[in-house]
């Protein structure tokens, strides 16, 4: 399980990294999926299986509006993977940092244990999550409000490309 | 803009702050914060200028980074107490909620972008900005108000009204100009909480007449820099007249309306027996009051050289905005009704 | 009280809403007949001090001269500025006048309360229509700069008054300035800090030599309004503070007063030896004013009751004769247009009436015997002397080149060769109005100076 649960972090890691070194947005959302499931399947091996599984499905979802909405506006011939030359760099450069970080901090992860430092006493707190959409329906009706307004929000932002409006063409 | 987007965002921009001044779970007052900072954006950026986006972007980034610290100070709360109820919330995280809420208010460390922001939007909503938006966060603050952290409020406020008159005093924009007077008023504002919530109360009311009626007769006059206020007489004297009122109102000179937060805020720092930011907070009024009183050199007290055309400004009717006389008046005569707006 | 204070605050509809034909008749004689309704309040049955108090409000023998005074500078302002206004269109005529009845009107009730915050309040209110007249009705352009140094050396003098103020309310629950007078509780535990916060309001105010920099551009620059009544009234409220708050505190004055009496004393010979200096005849006026009020300053201090009945007597007298100058002033620019003294020489041969006035104005200026500045100046130095025997060598130099100034002013208008190629316009009889009406009170008084303390 251990090993498992290792697997899952690298995934993330390396999902964290495909987004932070910039390829095109359709490569983005692949590896934000990529780095969701790696999260979900730590969270699962703690033990958290119903916020995992409720994880993959907003982040999934979301991804999905994402790509939808990167084919329909940002859609471009030649599309950026992580392997062309200036992401390439990007990529290389993370890794480094990556590897630094892991390697300064892994002697006290080593000798202390990620569950060391308590974090499992928040995982009680997950069922609180459940509790949530069973007694706050209208939490629920409100985000999902929240949401609707995000994406008219979005529309109208990156609306008017000749105009000044925030996407840059 | 469609009229039924329209709708939508000023709906959600009024329910947001109603959410958020209602909630007792930390989680549904930060969903309120976020709806509101979305749902203004949008109505920044209308103007499709580049300005506006600017304005738009740095509004949105700074107010994201406050919520998200709101957010991480509530998730820890929530982690060493067991509960998000906003009413007990322990010192630590109050601190930092504070200084979040801080940066939402644009109190004087951290209100580099607020001039910005407002100078890239248009008057009017400069004016929700600087009224409407300020509700919410200060609404958290009367909230958390069972352990407030003394010494930063009492020293962020001092610092901002130090810093709104100082700085306020380069300016030549009349949005700029009223962005600082915004600053140097909420450091007022933010020492009342040390003070009685009512007085905050008060103070936030006549805050809000004051920079309203300001805003209006600025948007009525179309007056975007000191030059052309000097052209505004020619369109309305009478206006231009209760614009210097006004003005002379927003830096505080007795009779005046303005003049009533600021004894009260005097005296109840007596009581404590604060004397030394008591005198800091009476003479940092006087540089705000320096360049509100040039403001009102160029309103009415000088008829500045025009050319000839302006002359005939008076033929075109200025539209009239309804709100306009009761709030120049509200702003100008409030002090005798003081007894009253306290209890 | 309310019969004075609501007519007076009824000239401000009247001045918007008359028509054009009346505005400046009806305002004057309205004003005029207040102050005539106002001359009821010496009269004092069983000589209670106070008396005709109300909770808020209340007439003794040091509130009752101001008021009557400034009362009376109302409409002597109305008439000396309309030639000034002849040209405005009605609506700034209506705005002016309105402006100049606010003022009155806080003015009234800055003299008469009773509560040290609303004095306070009131204190302040006066600032915003003076402002007005400055910074609107002046002519230079450096009248912004005067307005602005007015404003802010009050405000920053005046600042720490409010916070002493409030200070005060917190320790004793009340800011009745009687019944403080009366407990006298705080006086002990009064600190250096606190009298300094009450004073220099009042100090800024009258000026102190040292804190008057406002004030010479200030007269300069206002209008002629304007400086009457600054000369007459604005700068009275510095001595009328004084002599309400030192009973709050009389051991502490009597510590605290050696800086400021002699600074006070030293600045009267310093503004005089200015005087002879100025090119600028408005300056000189102005700078004689801080010198006069100097002799105030040092005679509310010392707090002897020869010395409060003095300075109220000179308050009093200085009041009328320096308006009486600022309007020989007017007269002059308003047909030279210039206030330069080498400019506007040899008037003698060109208005010879008005000669006679600036020689009865300039016979005042000196103090010279039937007036009640020679009265008012002879008390206070004979208190001076008496408080301490040395202040006599300041005082009398001072009497000597407030003289030699007065002189100076005279002869360098009137006597000389006219410039040539200047057409003077005759004095009017209104300019003749005025003068009698500043002179009439100046005269009159000396035959019962009881009435002025």
């Amino acid at each position: 399980m251990m090993y498992l649960i290792f697997l899952f972090s690298v995934c993330f890691v390396l999902g964290v990294l495909g987004v932070a070194a910039n390829p095109a947005p359709f490569f983005g959302a692949v590896a934000l999926v990529f780095g969701a499931l790696g999260c979900c399947g730590v969270l699962v091996g703690l033990g958290g299986s119903y916020i995992g599984i409720v994880l993959l499905l907003i982040y999934l979802g979301g991804m999905l509006v994402v790509v939808a909405y990167s084919v329909a506006l940002a859609a471009e011939p030649y599309p950026e993977a992580w392997v062309n030359h200036s992401v390439l760099m990007h990529v290389l450069g993370y890794v480094l940092l990556v590897l630094l970080v892991g390697w300064c901090f892994m002697e006290l992860f080593v000798e202390s244990g990620v569950d060391a430092a308590g974090f499992f006493s928040l995982r009680g707190d997950f069922s609180g999550v459940v509790l949530l959409f069973s007694m706050g329906g209208w939490l629920l009706l409100l985000s999902g409000w929240g949401l609707l307004l995000a994406l008219f929000v979005v529309l109208e932002l990156t609306r008017g490309r000749a105009r000044g409006g925030l996407r840059v063409p | 803009m469609s009229p039924l987007i329209w709708s939508l965002l000023i709906t959600s921009l009024a329910t947001s702050t109603i959410i958020t001044m209602s909630s007792h779970h930390w989680l549904l007052a930060w969903v309120g914060l976020e709806l509101n900072t979305l749902s203004i954006l949008p109505v920044i950026i209308k103007s499709h200028h580049p300005r506006a986006t600017e304005a738009a972007t740095k509004y949105f980034l700074i107010q994201a980074a406050a919520a998200a610290l709101i957010l991480l100070a509530s998730t820890l709360n929530a982690w060493q107490t067991g509960h998000w109820s906003i009413m007990h919330t322990s010192a630590h995280t109050t601190t930092i909620i504070t200084l979040a809420i801080l940066l939402k208010l644009g109190i004087a460390p951290m209100h580099g972008w607020y001039p910005e922001v407002l100078q890239g939007s248009t008057m009017n909503t400069a004016l929700i900005i600087s009224t409407w938006q300020k509700l919410a966060p200060l609404t958290l603050l009367y909230l958390i108000n069972n352990n407030p952290p003394t010494n930063i409020l009492l020293l962020m406020g001092v610092i901002s009204a130090l810093a709104g008159g100082w700085i306020g005093l380069n300016q030549t924009q009349t949005r700029k100009i009223m962005a600082f007077s915004s600053i140097a008023h909420m450091g007022w504002l933010i020492i009342t909480l040390n003070l009685s919530l009512h007085l905050t109360t008060t103070t936030m009311m006549i805050y809000m007449i004051t920079t309203t009626a300001m805003f209006m007769s600025l948007n009525t006059t179309t007056t975007k820099t000191m030059t052309d206020m000097g052209m505004a007489w020619t369109q309305s004297p009478p206006l231009t007249t209760m614009m210097m009122i006004t003005l002379m109102s927003l830096g505080g000179l007795p009779p005046l309306t303005g003049f009533t937060p600021k004894w009260l805020i005097l005296n109840n720092l007596c009581h404590m027996n604060l004397l030394f930011p008591t005198i800091i907070l009476a003479m940092a009024s006087l540089p705000s009051l320096f360049f509100y009183i040039r403001l009102a050199y160029f309103t009415t007290l000088t008829t500045p050289p025009n050319t000839t055309n302006t002359h005939h400004k008076w033929r075109f009717k200025p539209p009239l905005i309804a709100g306009l006389t009761p709030a120049t008046s509200l702003a100008a005569l409030l002090l005798p009704l003081m007894p009253m707006m306290i209890s | 009280m309310l019969k004075i204070l609501l007519a007076t605050a009824m000239l401000i509809p009247t001045a918007l809403l008359i028509k054009p034909k009346h505005l400046f008749t009806t305002t004057s004689a309205y004003a005029m007949l207040i102050t005539f309704l106002m001359l009821k309040w010496f009269e004092q049955p069983l000589n209670h001090k106070p008396h005709s108090t109300n909770t808020l409000m209340m007439l003794d023998n040091i509130t009752t001269p101001l008021t009557t005074m400034s009362a009376w500078i109302l409409p002597l302002m109305i008439i000396a500025s309309q030639h000034h206004l002849v040209t405005e269109p009605v609506n700034r005529k209506r705005m002016f006048l309105a402006t100049c009845a606010t003022l009155q009107t806080t003015l009234i009730m800055t003299f008469t309360t009773t509560d040290l915050t609303m004095f306070y309040i009131m204190f302040e209110m006066t600032l915003v229509p003076t402002l007005i007249l400055i910074t609107r009705w002046g002519s230079q352009a450096e009248r912004l700069n005067a307005g602005m140094y007015f404003l802010f050396y009050t405000l920053t003098g005046s600042l720490p008054l409010l916070i002493a103020i409030l200070h005060l309310y917190v320790s004793n629950g009340h800011t009745t300035m009687l019944l403080l007078a009366m407990q006298n509780t705080l006086t002990p535990n009064m600190t250096m800090i606190m009298w300094l916060a009450c004073m220099m309001a009042f100090m800024v105010k009258m000026p102190l030599y040292g804190l008057h920099l406002w004030l010479p551009k200030a007269h300069v620059e206002a209008p002629i309004a304007g400086s009457m009544i600054l000369a007459a009234v604005l700068l009275k409220l510095g001595g009328y503070g004084i002599i309400r708050m030192i009973p709050l505190a009389p051991q502490m004055t009597q510590t605290m007063y050696f800086p400021f009496i002699v600074l006070s004393l030293w600045g009267m010979i310093m503004t005089s030896l200015i005087c002879l200096r100025q090119t600028d005849l408005k300056s000189i006026i102005a700078y004689s004013s801080v010198s006069h009020m100097g002799l105030v300053i040092a005679a509310t201090l010392i707090n002897t009751p020869w010395s409060t009945a003095g300075a109220m007597i000179l308050m009093i007298a200085h009041g009328l004769t320096s308006s009486l100058l600022f309007c020989l002033a007017n007269t002059n620019y308003e047909r030279t247009h210039t206030r330069t003294l080498l400019l506007t020489q040899g008037l003698l041969f060109i208005l010879p009436l008005m000669t006679m006035w600036w020689l009865v104005a300039s016979l005042m200026n000196m103090a010279l015997p039937p007036t009640i500045n020679l009265l008012g100046e002879l008390m206070i130095l004979s208190s001076l002397f008496n408080w301490n025997t040395t202040t006599i060598i300041l005082t009398a130099t001072t009497t000597l080149i407030t003289a030699t100034y007065s002189l100076y002013i005279f002869i360098t208008t009137q006597r000389g060769t006219p410039l040539p190629n200047k057409v003077l316009t005759p004095t009017h009889t209104r300019e003749h109005l005025l003068m009698t009406l500043h002179l009439v009170p100046l005269t009159l008084l000396i035959t019962n100076p009881a009435l002025m303390f």
